[in-house]
């Protein structure tokens, strides 16, 4: 499948009052292309949900422009966006059999009341959603969400409140989703390993702005661990090093071919990466080339 | 822009459709309040049958007036003097009964949706935050209208028990606890009620709060149309030499005396005159030129037009209170 999913240019929210507000966002631009299973990783704080919230058109950019599945304006595309909020917000009063009927009413023309159903599984139809336990109202959320046959789905903080029985399963019906329908999804987490495995793709925002973002191959494959004799290390960009004795420990990007006889290089896990760039908030962002941001003339062309 | 190859299924949602599921999913997450509304509407028209049967199996003497067959002596029935007093608050119960439709509105109905979060599951499936406020408006409204318009049926019927009798003095139709309830003013209070109510809810989205907010608004409201109902339609004037003559169903706004060059005159200006019984008032009338009578009076024939201003004035409120609701929300989330 072709086409952007997401694509922010300059993206900004402030929340609270003008000067003393908080930034929430600050010149995020990014792009996600559609069909990627993405991981929206961060640390508390840094924007993860504000971005969601603008994606599912719950709220207004304060600054810059974003597109979401072809659409300047997410709002005008709700029907084919389904949100899972963090707090997975859902009308305790009804029973889990009318909570998946309302997402029938709520989503004409759309609902498909087999997955919902299949989704929703063992949980006890009669029961009200107040009485649920946390995971049980994750899955009926979640139920409602991909009951709607969405072309996107975003998903705060999914697996938090899941066993690990109760994710494993749930991230396998999301997995068989996409690559049945090639819905794009994306995750959000401030823990990565939740996430990896399951997803290609990585979008990882710190401090309002995207710092990586790309496939998650991709990203690794950019980047190498160093470890020798403490030397120059250019032209390769340092995104952090540490040196014992006369021993270095280098997390380079790699600008060229790096030197193998001097170097003993092994390839960074995913999480030692964002770990790095999360102790060297002055590190270069990295976007490959397919979640740069293009100008308006490779958007159309994309 | 970039397309997206996925062909389009949404233009089966069509807009007529938009508002049905919205207003059936509030419908049944508010079963409870619906059911509490029947039982006040069935409360409501059970009282006005129980006061009327009441009234109708009591035994009177002369309730007709003539107490030539009485031997001059009259006295109305306790069920008659029961019945008017409980129906010469009517109109205020019913005021009573739309602010707090419109108090549900802007509490459980919106406010405590947008301070919980649950907006966002309507939000987040198909419903555009424009309709989720619509039917939060149009059904609470449609109900209420039915609703209310029945109670305004039942309590004129009950009211028209106590029609043409002589030595009622409780139930006048200008009496601010009756005018309210009788016509279509009632129906523009709800309408302004759920309005306010849904203003008030997106101002501030905190239960409580807003609640609180709606009832203040709507008390003044009521209030202040209760005090100054009687400007809302130019008043009749009457003068005479001697005392005017009032029909039994006027209302009689202001009264005084007049002198030769039309200045008003009230008892007021003849203050130590009126406190003193051994005084001649009237010789203090006649020291400042009083040479008239005069009264200002609504009379019977004016009860639609005060009805029909008064409910103009709540249904233009309640439009710009529901223009401001619907801005408030845009400006907030597009």
């Amino acid at each position: 499948m072709t086409g952007v999913a997401i694509e922010a240019h300059g993206l900004g929210r402030t929340y609270g009052r003008r000067g003393g507000g908080h930034r929430a966002l600050h010149d995020c631009s990014f792009r996600l292309p559609a069909g990627r299973v993405c991981a929206l990783v961060g640390p508390n704080g840094a924007g993860k949900s504000t971005l969601l919230n603008l994606a599912a058109g719950l709220d207004r950019p304060g600054a810059g422009s974003l597109a979401v599945l072809g659409s300047t304006d997410p709002a005008a595309v709700r029907d084919r966006i389904a949100f899972v909020a963090q707090d997975k917000p859902l009308y305790p009063q009804l029973t889990v059999a009318d909570t998946l009927w309302a997402g029938a009413e709520l989503n004409p023309g759309r609902w498909d009341r087999a997955t919902a159903d299949r989704i929703a599984g063992a949980l006890p139809r009669t029961a009200r959603v107040r009485t649920l336990s946390g995971g049980q109202r994750t899955r009926l959320a979640l139920a409602l969400a991909l009951g709607k046959r969405p072309e996107l789905m975003l998903l705060d903080e999914p697996m938090a409140d899941l066993d690990p029985l109760a994710r494993h399963e749930l991230m396998g019906v999301l997995m068989a989703d996409t690559a049945e329908h090639g819905t794009t999804i994306v995750m959000s987490s401030h823990i990565l390993t939740e996430l990896e495995g399951a997803c290609d793709y990585l979008l990882f925002v710190d401090g309002g702005r995207v710092r990586l973002g790309g496939e998650a191959e991709d990203i690794v494959d950019a980047h190498a661990l160093l470890t020798g004799q403490a030397r120059d290390l250019a032209p390769h960009t340092v995104v952090e090093s540490r040196t014992t004795g006369r021993q270095l420990t280098a997390l380079i990007r790699k600008e060229g071919p790096v030197d193998t006889a001097a170097w003993a290089v092994t390839q960074p896990s995913l999480e030692e990466l964002l770990l790095a760039h999360l102790r060297s908030p002055d590190a270069p962002p990295l976007l490959t080339p397919s979640a740069s941001a293009g100008t308006r003339a490779e958007a159309v062309a994309a | 822009m970039s397309t997206l190859t996925r062909p389009k299924t949404d233009t089966v949602a069509t807009t007529p459709g938009t508002l049905r599921g919205p207003a059936r999913v509030l419908l049944r997450m508010h079963r409870k309040a619906l059911w509490a509304g029947a039982a006040l509407l069935v409360i409501g028209i059970g009282i006005v049958v129980a006061l009327r049967v009441w009234m109708a199996s009591a035994k009177e003497l002369c309730a007709d007036g003539d107490m030539t067959p009485c031997g001059g002596d009259y006295l109305p029935s306790y069920a008659r003097t029961s019945s008017e007093l409980f129906l010469s608050d009517g109109g205020t119960v019913l005021l009573l009964l739309a602010g707090l439709i419109g108090v549900f509105v802007a509490g459980p109905l919106i406010a405590r949706e947008l301070e919980s979060g649950t907006f966002r599951l309507a939000w987040a499936q198909s419903v555009s935050p424009a309709h989720w406020l619509a039917a939060r408006l149009a059904v609470p409204a449609a109900l209420a209208v039915v609703g209310m318009a029945v109670l305004i049926a039942v309590y004129r019927w009950g009211l028209w028990a106590l029609r043409g009798y002589p030595y009622s003095h409780l139930t006048p139709w200008y009496a601010s606890g009756i005018f309210p309830g009788t016509g279509p003013a009632l129906l523009g209070f709800t309408l302004l009620a759920v309005a306010v109510g849904a203003l008030c809810a997106v101002l501030v989205r905190r239960t409580l709060l807003s609640m609180s907010l709606t009832a203040l608004a709507l008390g003044t409201v009521a209030l202040g149309l209760g005090k100054r109902r009687y400007e809302l339609w130019p008043t009749g004037f009457r003068q005479s030499p001697g005392p005017v003559e009032l029909n039994s169903g006027d209302w009689v706004v202001d009264m005084g005396r007049l002198t030769e060059s039309g200045r008003k005159l009230y008892w007021e200006d003849c203050y130590d005159y009126a406190a003193d019984p051994l005084q001649d008032i009237d010789a203090c009338w006649r020291d400042l030129g009083a040479t008239a009578h005069f009264s200002e009076v609504h009379p019977a024939s004016h009860y639609w037009p005060l009805q029909l201003v008064e409910t103009g004035i709540l249904l233009a409120l309640a439009a710009l209170a529901v223009f401001a609701a619907f801005r408030v929300l845009r400006r907030l989330h597009g």
